[in-house]
C-alpha cells in the first residue's frame, strides 16, 4: 500500500524517529530541503541513519537531487551503499530516465544485485511531459509510483489558483491514466495548510475519487487522516 | 587543515577536526559524557579506522547526539578537510 | 475573707473539696478584647506560633510554582535565629533556589516532600547539603503519616486567595485565585497552629468556605501571592507528534481493554502527553455515547471542558494547574475540591491511572524521582498512589529523551514497584506486564502488536547505547517511602 507518504527533513531528531508515525512510506529529502553547503552533511547523515536506525527498508524513499545537479551520483551510490533501493527523482526531461536506469543497471551489476531491483518514483509537474506520459511509462521498468507536482504544474499553466483545484484538474486525470497503463501507484503532492483539516480531507477524497492512490504529508498529524481514508478505496479494498 | 561539520542544536553535534596533528586526539565535549562518553568516542574511532586517518585531532561539541549523528558529522568534517581549499 | 469582694455573695473559700482553688471574679476587671487574628507581618506570625528550633512546620506548592512565599517564611525563620526546622512540603522548585543557603546553613535541616527539581535537587544529590535524608512521600502517605502521629506538624502555613478577618478560607476568589486548597486540609486539622498567609482580607463572613476559621490561628496578609502571571496561562494539548502517537496508542489500548465504558473514572494527569490521552477518548466517548463518572487529581482546562461539555459526572479536584479550572471550580457545582484525605479514600474507585516515567526497567519497577544520572530531579505527587489503587496503571513515555533511554535493566531508584504497573506505552512499542495474563489474552485477539520489555530495551539501546550508572559515596541523601510508608528504596549522594 502507499497510502500516506510522509516527507521528512534530513535533521538528527527528525531521523530517529520518523518511522514511528506509521506511513506506508517515508521520504527523505536532500535536494529542495538542503543548502549547497550542506548536501555532503545531509547526505551522510542519513546514509548514517539507514545503518543505525530501526527503519524498514523497503518503505524509504530518498528525494535525490536533480539528475542536472553534481550530486545525484553519490546521492544514490552512497545511499544504494547503505541499502536503500527507492529512489525519488524530480524528473526535468525524457532523456533522463534512460541515464538513471543505465546508472543503477552499473551499480546494480556490480554489486551483485538483481537487475531492476532499485525503484523510482517520478515526481512531474511539467506538461509537457505529462501529455508525453504514455512514453516515459513505457520507457522504463523502474517506476514504482508517479507523484503529482501541482506547484511545477501550476508554475507552467500560469493561472491563479482555483479554490476547488480546477486548474489542476487534467493533469492530475492524466497522470492517473499513464499510471494505469503499467499499474503503478498515482500520488498527490502535499496540502500545506496545517490547520485546515476539512479541506485536506476533500482534497484526499478528490484525489481518491479520480484514481489516486496516495498522498505525500509533511506532518505526522496528518498520515492518520490519510490512511483512515484510502482504507475504504476501492483500489485497496482487497 | 581544520574542517567542521555539524550544528550546535539540540540533539545535534559539532565535530571539528584538524589533520595537522601527530596521532590521534579526541576530545568530547557533552552534557552526557560521564553516562555516554565511551560510546562517543568510540563512535569517532570507528571512523577513524574505517577512513584509515591515524593522525587528526578531533572536538566533539556533543548536544545529545545519537552515536549515528557523531559518526555523520565526523566522516564529513573529515572529507572537507582532505578536501581543502578555502572555506 | 475574699469573699467580701463579692457584694451579694456567700462566703467563698480559698479551696472547695471535689473543685480545687478558687480564683474569684472580679467586677472591676479590664475588658479584654478576643485576640485579634489578622497580624502585621510573617515575622508576627512565627513569634505568636511559638515557633522553636527543631519544630516541624509544613507549605503546600502552588500557583504552579509561582510564589515566593516559602522563601520569605523560612528568611524570617532564620532572621529569628531559629534554626533545625523539619520543612514538610508538597514538592520544592527552581522558585525555591534562595533555600539552598537556608539549608547550607542549618536553618532547615529536614525535609519530607514527594519531590524535588531544580538546584536545590542537584545540591542536594551532589554536595549532600541537607543534614539528614530527604524523605520522600506520595500526597497519600504523607496524609496518613499526619493523621498517625508518625509525622507531627506543629506549625502550618496555608496559601488562600480570599481570606475573612476570622480565618475563613478559599483558594477560588480573590485576584490570585489558584483553585483547589485540598492539598493543605489534612496540615490544617492536625497542626498545632495554623497560618493562613493571603492578598485579600475580606470582611466576615466569606461565604464560599473551604477552611473554617475554627481551624486558624492566624492571617498574615501580604501584598501578592504571585510573582508573576504564568498560572492564568491555560494548560494545552501537546501538538508533539511523538506524545500525540503515544497517547493515541494508549487510548485505543484502554477501548480495546473495554475500559471505556459507562461510568469509568480516570486520573490522567495536568497536562503534555498525558492530558492528550482525553482527546482520543473523548473522540471514542462521543461515538458511542459514553459517559464517565470522575475525573481525578490535577485539573486543567482541557479536563474542565470534558466535564462542561457533559462527558463526565464530576471532577475530584486536589489541585488545580490553571485559571480556568480555579473558576471551574468556582463557578460549577460538579467541579469539587477535596480534601487529601478524602482524595486518598476515592482512589480506591479509580479505574485507570496515567502515569509518567523518568525510567522504567524490565520488571517494571518506575523511576520518577532522579535521573540516569542519579540526581534528584522530579515531583512524583500521587503516582504512587493512583497506581496503587486503580484497577488499571498505564505508563506514558517515549522510549528515549535526548539520548538516555528510558528502558533500562533495572532503574536507578525505585518509586512505583512493578507489581503495580501494567502496561508501558511508548512510541516504539507497547509492553504488558506479564502479570497481566487477563489483559495479554485481550490484547492479542484484538490484534494489538505486543513488544516484549526485554526486547524493546535491546531496540532501543542499540539506537542509544547503554548510559554508564552513576557511582555513589556511601551517604544517603534521600529515602523513598512506598504509598503505604515503608521504605521502597533509597538515592545515595553523587560522587564527584
Amino acid at each position: 500500500m502507499m497510502r500516506s507518504l510522509l516527507i521528512s527533513s534530513v535533521t538528527p531528531k527528525i531521523l530517529a524517529n520518523a518511522h514511528l508515525y506509521e506511513a506506508d512510506y517515508l521520504i527523505f529529502d536532500l535536494d529542495k530541503t538542503i543548502s549547497i553547503e550542506e548536501k555532503d552533511s545531509a547526505r551522510e547523515l542519513l546514509v548514517q541513519a539507514v545503518k543505525h536506525i530501526d527503519y524498514n527498508l523497503d518503505n524509504i524513499i530518498i528525494n535525490i537531487n536533480l539528475i542536472s545537479s553534481d550530486y545525484w551520483k553519490e546521492d544514490i551510490k552512497d545511499l544504494f551503499a547503505a541499502g536503500i533501493r527507492n529512489f525519488g527523482i524530480h524528473l526535468e526531461e525524457e532523456k533522463h530516465i534512460k541515464e538513471i536506469d543505465e546508472f543503477l543497471r552499473v551499480l546494480e551489476n556490480k554489486s551483485n544485485v538483481e537487475e531492476g531491483s532499485c525503484k523510482i518514483i517520478y515526481s512531474i509537474g511539467k506538461p509537457f511531459l505529462i501529455m508525453n506520459i504514455q512514453n516515459i511509462v513505457m520507457s522504463t521498468n523502474r517506476i514504482l509510483a508517479l507523484s503529482f507536482n501541482k506547484d511545477e504544474f501550476r508554475g507552467k499553466i500560469k493561472v491563479e489558483r482555483h479554490k476547488n483545484n480546477e486548474d489542476l484538474s487534467l493533469g492530475k486525470k492524466m497522470l492517473v491514466m499513464g499510471s494505469a497503463l503499467k499499474d503503478i501507484y498515482c500520488i498527490d503532492s502535499p496540502f500545506e495548510d496545517l490547520s485546515d483539516e476539512d479541506n485536506f480531507i476533500k482534497e484526499i477524497k478528490n484525489d481518491m475519487n479520480i484514481g489516486f492512490n496516495g498522498k505525500i504529508c509533511f506532518h505526522p498529524s496528518q498520515v492518520r487522516i490519510i490512511n483512515n481514508i484510502y482504507k475504504d478505496s476501492y483500489y485497496y479494498k482487497d | 587543515m581544520i574542517r567542521s561539520c555539524g550544528n550546535e542544536k539540540d540533539s545535534d553535534a559539532l565535530v571539528i577536526v584538524d589533520l595537522e596533528n601527530k596521532g590521534r586526539n579526541i576530545e568530547i565535549n557533552s552534557k552526557l559524557k560521564d553516562m555516554f562518553g565511551e560510546y562517543m568516542e568510540k563512535a569517532i574511532i570507528e571512523i577513524l579506522d574505517e577512513m584509515e586517518i591515524k593522525n587528526i585531532k578531533v572536538i566533539l561539541k556533543d548536544y545529545g547526539a545519537l552515536d549515528f549523528v557523531i559518526k555523520a558529522r565526523t566522516k564529513v568534517a573529515i572529507k572537507r578537510a582532505l578536501k581543502g581549499g578555502n572555506k | 475573707m475574699k469573699g467580701e469582694k463579692l457584694k451579694n455573695s456567700n462566703k467563698i473559700p480559698d479551696f472547695i473539696k471535689g473543685y480545687g482553688k478558687v480564683k474569684l471574679y472580679n467586677e472591676n476587671k479590664v475588658n479584654e478584647k478576643s485576640q485579634d487574628k489578622v497580624l502585621k507581618n510573617i515575622k508576627e506570625s512565627i513569634i505568636k506560633s511559638n515557633l522553636i528550633s527543631g519544630m516541624t512546620i509544613s507549605f503546600q506548592t502552588n500557583h504552579r510554582n509561582n510564589n515566593n512565599i516559602l522563601n520569605l517564611i523560612i528568611e524570617e525563620i532564620d532572621k529569628l535565629g531559629i534554626e533545625d526546622i523539619n520543612l514538610v512540603v508538597s514538592s520544592l522548585g527552581k522558585i525555591h533556589e534562595p533555600l539552598i543557603k537556608y539549608i547550607k546553613k542549618g536553618v532547615i535541616t529536614k525535609i519530607s516532600t514527594s519531590g524535588i527539581r531544580g538546584e536545590i535537587a542537584k545540591e542536594i544529590s551532589i554536595n549532600s547539603i541537607l543534614k539528614n535524608p530527604v524523605i520522600f512521600r506520595s500526597s497519600g502517605n504523607k496524609v496518613d503519616s499526619v493523621i498517625s502521629g508518625k509525622l507531627k506538624i506543629d506549625v502550618a502555613f496555608l496559601i488562600a486567595s480570599s481570606c475573612d478577618t476570622m480565618g475563613n478560607s478559599n483558594g477560588i476568589e480573590g485576584k490570585s485565585a489558584f483553585g483547589s486548597i485540598g492539598y493543605s486540609m489534612t496540615d490544617m486539622k492536625f497542626a498545632n497552629k495554623v497560618i493562613v498567609i493571603t492578598d485579600n482580607i475580606v470582611t466576615f463572613p466569606l461565604e464560599k468556605i473551604s477552611i473554617s476559621m475554627d481551624y486558624v490561628d492566624y492571617i498574615v496578609k501580604i501584598k501578592s501571592l504571585t510573582i508573576n502571571t504564568n498560572f492564568l496561562n491555560s494548560i494545552k494539548l501537546t501538538k508533539n507528534p511523538r506524545e500525540l502517537i503515544i497517547a493515541e496508542k494508549a487510548a485505543e489500548i484502554l477501548i480495546k481493554l473495554g475500559y471505556i465504558k459507562n461510568g469509568y473514572s480516570i486520573q490522567p494527569g495536568p497536562g503534555g502527553a498525558f492530558l492528550a490521552i482525553s482527546k482520543y477518548l473523548k473522540e471514542y466517548m462521543k461515538k458511542n455515547e459514553i459517559k464517565g463518572s470522575f475525573l481525578s487529581g490535577g485539573i486543567s482546562a482541557y479536563l474542565v471542558n470534558l466535564l462542561e461539555e457533559g462527558y463526565f459526572e464530576n471532577i475530584f479536584d486536589l489541585q488545580s494547574y490553571d485559571v480556568v479550572s480555579a473558576k471551574s471550580l468556582l463557578n460549577n457545582e460538579k467541579h469539587m475540591e477535596v480534601s487529601d484525605a478524602s482524595y486518598d479514600r476515592i482512589l480506591s474507585d479509580l479505574d485507570i491511572a496515567i502515569v509518567n516515567a523518568t525510567e522504567i526497567d524490565v520488571d517494571f519497577n518506575i523511576n520518577l524521582l532522579t535521573g540516569s544520572n542519579g540526581a534528584i530531579m522530579g515531583v512524583p505527587t500521587v503516582a504512587q498512589d493512583i497506581a496503587h489503587t486503580s484497577k488499571i496503571t498505564i505508563a506514558m513515555s517515549p522510549s528515549m529523551r535526548k539520548r538516555i533511554p528510558i528502558i533500562t535493566k533495572k532503574v536507578t531508584n525505585t518509586v512505583i514497584p512493578g507489581e503495580d504497573v501494567d502496561i508501558l506505552v511508548t512510541e516504539r512499542g507497547i509492553c504488558v506486564n506479564p502479570k497481566r495474563k487477563d489483559l495479554i489474552k485481550i490484547l492479542k485477539k484484538e490484534n494489538i502488536k505486543l513488544t516484549n520489555i526485554k526486547k524493546l530495551y535491546e531496540t532501543v539501546t542499540k539506537i542509544t547505547g547503554v548510559p554508564k550508572k552513576p557511582t555513589y559515596t556511601e551517604n544517603i541523601v534521600g529515602v523513598i517511602e512506598s504509598s503505604d510508608g515503608k521504605v521502597i528504596d533509597i538515592i545515595k549522594q553523587i560522587k564527584k
